[in-house]
């Protein structure tokens, strides 16, 4: 390191040059502020079931056209520090609830905004910190009160597909019925007797072409590659087809060690092929005594092997995926060997039928199993895009399903629970005494201020819904929220408990806390000291996978 | 003119006065720096890497470290804050402040012409004096006086994170050194192992007694949780391993060929057998029925998986070299380092075994051990950095309980020994003679910077929370008064639990006053040589 004999006197002569240092207020809290508050500005159009799409162009050039918060978000790689933090909170907000990252975002871009202004009245961001914490607690309490009911059995489609229906809605709004129906029946159909439910056992597989109409559910799994033989259709007579599942190639043992053939004479050469043959037949004979109809390989099909594999008339299929091998091994309740040997009756498993079919123009092996612990959402839609949008609807619905399991009671949604909480908040902020009033009042505007954008995104009036809502519920009615009719497009103000809009209260906490959170961390940063930016390409996220 | 630049033209150089206004705005500039982060009322700073990756702190040594000082004073300073982390775990943005002030005050007294010697040596008087008030007020605390340990920890985790979440590491703190204390050792930190996960909020960050590990099974036949399990700890390699020499096989059929993949993978088979013979063995008779975890610093791979799932025998792989000693600690046992080693002895036992997945990440944990002698404190939050922040401030608490604990003592915090020593020290310089009189009240001084900054950050009138802390001193006859950060009124601290560690004291007044003192005697700083290599 070559310290310089400093000349100018200052901080700044005692940091690396191209660091840049940010104090006080006006520098670092205001300026943090106003990043985060266009942040949430700019995805705050995408809320609601009919919010506005927004086309994302990556670092690589790949195309997104979506109204997933989270998805735009992490394609756009923001590098601001303070909006990064919330970009982190409604990452958060994906891995805890699998929902709300819009909520979650925009309701701390509003309390950033809210408590610009008391900031600017005078208040230290200490007290407006403490203010959001006490009213958050309250909040939260509230929140407890505005249940409305609770599913009583998780397993009962009619009670869990409302819910899918509305987590949906705000992603796919028109095809929310279609897919709430397929998201429910697939995790019902999955859920472990008294186990946990794993959103892995969901699986999506994307068809390109048709309508999102085709779309439809399998029990079993799904792949989206022909089989490596002539076999295509495993139908049994009778009975069940079983499934022969190796980690490794199908194909002749290799010593780890190099090996060479050492032959001597031509006969040799000659005699080595044919027992190569011999083995092979043998293997694959055995496996088709012991009852394998197909066989699925982790790794390459060897030719000798399919040729024997055609001749016993074995279907055979390579999935190159490890997770998708886990996967089909769980389905059919296999064993992965981890080499070629000829698998036990425990070791082999079954399912009920594997058909390669042709969907479009792609050729699909399908594992159907009845009462299968893995359900594949076999999904059809006319672009990538559409495709790519629609998993991650499904995705979504599927999140929310597990959310659903872990904590069963909803609250009115269509921003009806915002609403009231706000109501509530505002009126509880004035009972307070101490200057923490000024922040909790901010919370509650926060939160109308939410309501306001879900209107104003809707076509309504924003500042006349809320007034109305207000009125409302000023009025003695609960519930009072906006209801989008999906047949004809309008919204108007209503009682949404009544038309089947209802939120996850699990959701809602979450996002009312890590909004909060990050709103106040974004609050009690007073300086901001930042090195030069490193040189090179920019760090990826996660590098390659490790040895597994 | 000076000399060198005859010598080497292209030398930089500052000389006298210079220098002296150089160190002295180098101390002063770091001091404004990390002023606002002291105490539990200090604010928040955003640290942004090169990379972009964000860290929020208010340790000061975090901050120093990763602010890329390129000052030469100002990476003094920092050097020796990093020195009193080392050492003590806290009191780096006390000992910022302290030699900053120390320089402020001296700047007017050297400006009136008196020598920075003079000063000096008020400095060293001073010290001994200070290290005298120190022992007078410490409080003696045993490690049976959990309370007393728990004010300690508490102290500490305050200044660092915020208030509900400082009383939850507090207890964990706290318990997790009581539990690997051994009467008669030295504390050992390593053996309290800190897992990070990423998920939920900090507030169900916690202590585990038991071992975190972060992988799981490798297998997924294997079973994700067992109870009442044998550990053993093992550093075999269960994997194909290539000959050191180059090796290669003949072979003339397809039949040799199938031969020779198998016996070339015996030997480790083999091994593999012998660690499930020895389950057999141990899992027999009174314990049938109990189950058997494998824990391997080496490689375990697939074919020898199966073999072990076959077994029903959960196993990880590639464990750290660190949690193999911690694993021997917690549950029993000790590792094997081959299969010829295998006795009943080496076992470890734990109530139970367990494999937790978050997303792509699995962690296992071993919990429910007889009697841990290492445990794990289990941070959970929900972006990174709250992690990291939440990881230095455990890293504090823990040493803040061993200080504790290793000095048999604590001292008053919230300014109390400032105080005390402040007063005291103006009534020594009274007794001074000679020149030196002034530097001892210098440093007089400059001890009540740290209630001042207390105050202020709390929100309080720095000057008038000083006097209010002075008379109370002198009221009470000299007992340890400190600030009440809630009120702004004057306190007990050893009654309202704010007790500071006394070796952090300690090493504040020595490092402070020899930092200081280098520094004022500097009186030329130079720079030899070529600027760059390049030659400009």
């Amino acid at each position: 390191m070559a310290l310089h004999v400093p000349r100018a006197p200052g901080f700044y002569s005692m940091m690396k040059e191209g660091a840049r240092h940010y104090a006080g207020m006006d520098e670092a809290v205001f300026r943090n502020i106003e990043a985060c508050c266009q942040m949430s500005g700019m995805t705050s159009t995408c809320y609601g079931p009919v919010g506005m799409n927004k086309i994302v162009i990556n670092h690589i050039g790949k195309h997104f056209i979506t109204k997933d918060a989270a998805t735009v978000l992490q394609e756009l790689e923001v590098a601001h520090p303070a909006a990064k933090m919330l970009v982190l909170s409604s990452k958060q907000q994906e891995q805890e609830a699998g929902d709300g990252t819009n909520l979650c975002l925009m309701l701390a871009g509003f309390l950033l905004k809210e408590a610009e202004s008391v900031l600017r009245m005078g208040l230290s961001p200490t007290e407006v910190v403490a203010g959001y914490e006490k009213a958050l607690e309250m909040a939260q309490k509230m929140l407890e009160d505005q249940v409305v009911g609770q599913v009583s059995d998780v397993r009962d489609i009619a009670q869990v597909e409302p819910l899918i229906r509305c987590a949906v809605m705000s992603k796919q709004f028109g095809l929310h019925e279609r897919l709430a129906r397929l998201i429910s029946e697939a995790c019902i159909s999955v859920l472990p007797q008294g186990g946990h439910f794993d959103v892995d056992r969901v699986r999506v597989c994307k068809v390109l072409g048709g309508s999102v109409d085709g779309s439809r559910l399998v029990g079993g799994m799904v792949f989206r590659r022909a089989a490596e033989g002539d076999v295509t259709q495993v139908i049994p007579e009778s009975g069940r087809v079983k499934v022969a599942v190796f980690a490794c190639p199908v194909d002749f043992l290799q010593t780890e060690t190099k090996g060479t053939v050492l032959m001597e004479t031509a006969a040799e050469l000659a005699n080595f092929s044919a027992e190569e043959e011999r083995i092979m037949e043998a293997q694959v004979r055995s496996l088709a005594e012991a009852g394998a109809r197909v066989v699925v390989s982790g790794g390459k099909v060897g030719e000798l092997a399919l040729h024997y594999l055609n001749h016993y008339n074995i279907l055979a299929l390579r999935v190159s995926s490890k997770f998708d091998l886990r996967r089909l091994a769980t389905a059919t309740g296999a064993i992965a060997l981890p080499r070629l040997t000829t698998p036990t009756a425990e070791e082999m498993g079954s399912c009920s039928r594997v058909v390669t079919q042709e969907v479009g123009d792609t050729n699909v092996v399908v594992f159907e199993e009845d009462n299968c612990k893995i359900s594949t959402v076999l999904l059809r839609a006319s672009t990538e895009n559409l495709l790519d949008d629609l998993e991650r609807a499904v995705d979504d619905g599927v999140n929310a399903y597990k959310a659903l399991t872990r904590n069963p009671r909803f609250v009115s949604g269509g921003g009806a629970t915002e609403a009231a909480l706000a109501v509530k908040l505002a009126a509880a902020a004035e009972a307070e005494p101490g200057l923490e009033q000024y922040a909790i009042s901010r919370f509650a505007n926060a939160l109308d201020a939410v309501v306001k954008t879900l209107a104003t995104n809707c076509c309504l009036n924003g500042a006349e819904t809320l007034s109305k809502i207000h009125a409302e519920l000023a009025a003695g009615r609960k519930h009072i929220g906006i209801f989008c009719d999906p047949d004809s497009g309008e919204s108007a103000v209503a009682n949404v408990s009544e038309r089947g809009l209802s939120d996850l209260l699990l959701v809602k906490q979450w996002a009312l806390r890590l909004a909060c959170r990050s709103a106040c961390t974004v609050l009690s940063v007073d300086e901001i000291i930042m090195s030069r930016p490193a040189g090179g390409p920019k760090p990826r996220g996660p590098g390659g996978d490790d040895d597994d | 003119m000076s000399a060198i630049s005859v010598l080497n033209s292209k030398a930089e150089f500052a000389r006298a006065q210079q220098a002296l206004a150089i160190n002295i705005t180098a101390s002063r500039g770091l001091q404004d720096v990390l002023k606002s982060n002291l105490g539990p009322k200090g604010t928040l700073k955003m640290l942004v890497s090169g990379a972009g990756d964000i860290k929020l702190t208010k340790d000061g040594c975090v901050l120093l470290n990763e602010m890329q000082i390129q000052h030469p004073t100002a990476s003094l300073i920092a050097r020796v804050a990093t020195a009193q982390d080392d050492m003590t775990g806290d009191g780096t943005t006390s000992t910022v402040l302290l030699i900053g002030e120390l320089l402020k005050l001296s700047e007017d007294h050297v400006a009136e012409g008196l020598h920075p010697r003079h000063l000096t040596e008020g400095f060293e008087i001073a010290k001994e004096k200070a290290l005298a008030v120190l022992e007078q007020i410490k409080i003696p605390v045993t490690p049976a006086d959990r309370d007393l340990l728990l004010s300690v920890a508490r102290t500490s985790l305050k200044t660092k994170v915020h208030a509900a979440l400082a009383e939850l590491l507090t207890e964990a703190v706290t318990d997790a050194v009581l539990a690997i204390r051994q009467e008669g050792a030295e504390l050992d930190l390593n053996r309290v192992e800190i897992m990070q996960m990423m998920h939920k909020t900090d507030m169900d960050s916690k202590l585990v007694r038991g071992l975190v590990l972060d992988h799981g099974v490798r297998h997924p036949d294997m079973p994700k949780r067992v109870e009442n399990a044998f550990i053993l700890v093992a550093n075999v390699s269960l994997e194909y391993e290539k000959t050191e020499v180059n090796s290669g096989f003949f072979y003339k059929s397809a039949a040799e060929r199938e031969k020779l993949v198998l016996a070339e993978r015996e030997f480790i088979t083999q091994r593999v057998q012998r660690i499930i013979a020895f389950k057999e063995s141990v899992c027999s008779g009174a314990n049938a029925g109990r189950a058997f975890v494998l824990i391997n610093q080496k490689g375990v791979d697939p074919y020898s998986l199966d073999l072990l799932a076959k077994a029903g025998i959960p196993s990880l792989r590639r464990a750290k070299r660190r949690n193999m000693e911690r694993i021997a600690l917690a549950c029993g046992g000790y590792a094997v380092n081959s299969v010829d080693d295998l006795a009943p002895d080496c076992l470890g036992e734990a109530g139970l075994v367990y494999e937790y997945t978050l997303g792509e990440e699995k962690y296992t944990f071993i919990e429910e051990c007889k009697r841990p002698q290492s445990v794990t404190l289990l941070i959970r939050g929900p972006n990174k950095y709250t992690l990291t922040q939440i990881k230095d401030a455990v890293n504090d608490g823990l040493k803040a309980v061993r200080n504790a604990i290793n000095d048999g003592c604590a001292v008053p915090g919230a300014g109390a020994f400032e105080v005390a020593a402040s007063r005291s020290l103006t009534r020594a310089a009274e007794s001074v003679a000679g020149r030196a009189r002034l530097g001892v009240q210098t440093f007089a001084d400059a001890l009540l910077v740290l209630p001042k900054v207390l105050a202020s950050n709390a929100g309080h009138d720095s000057q008038e929370v000083m006097v209010k802390l002075l008379e109370e001193s002198q009221r009470s006859g000299g007992a340890a008064v400190g600030l009440d950060l809630a009120t702004g009124e004057a306190c007990l601290p050893a009654d309202a639990g704010v007790l500071d560690n006394h070796c952090v004291k300690k090493q504040i007044v020595n490092s402070v006053s020899v930092i200081a003192a280098n520094l004022l005697l500097v009186d030329e700083i130079l720079r030899a040589g070529l600027s760059s290599l390049k030659g400009e």
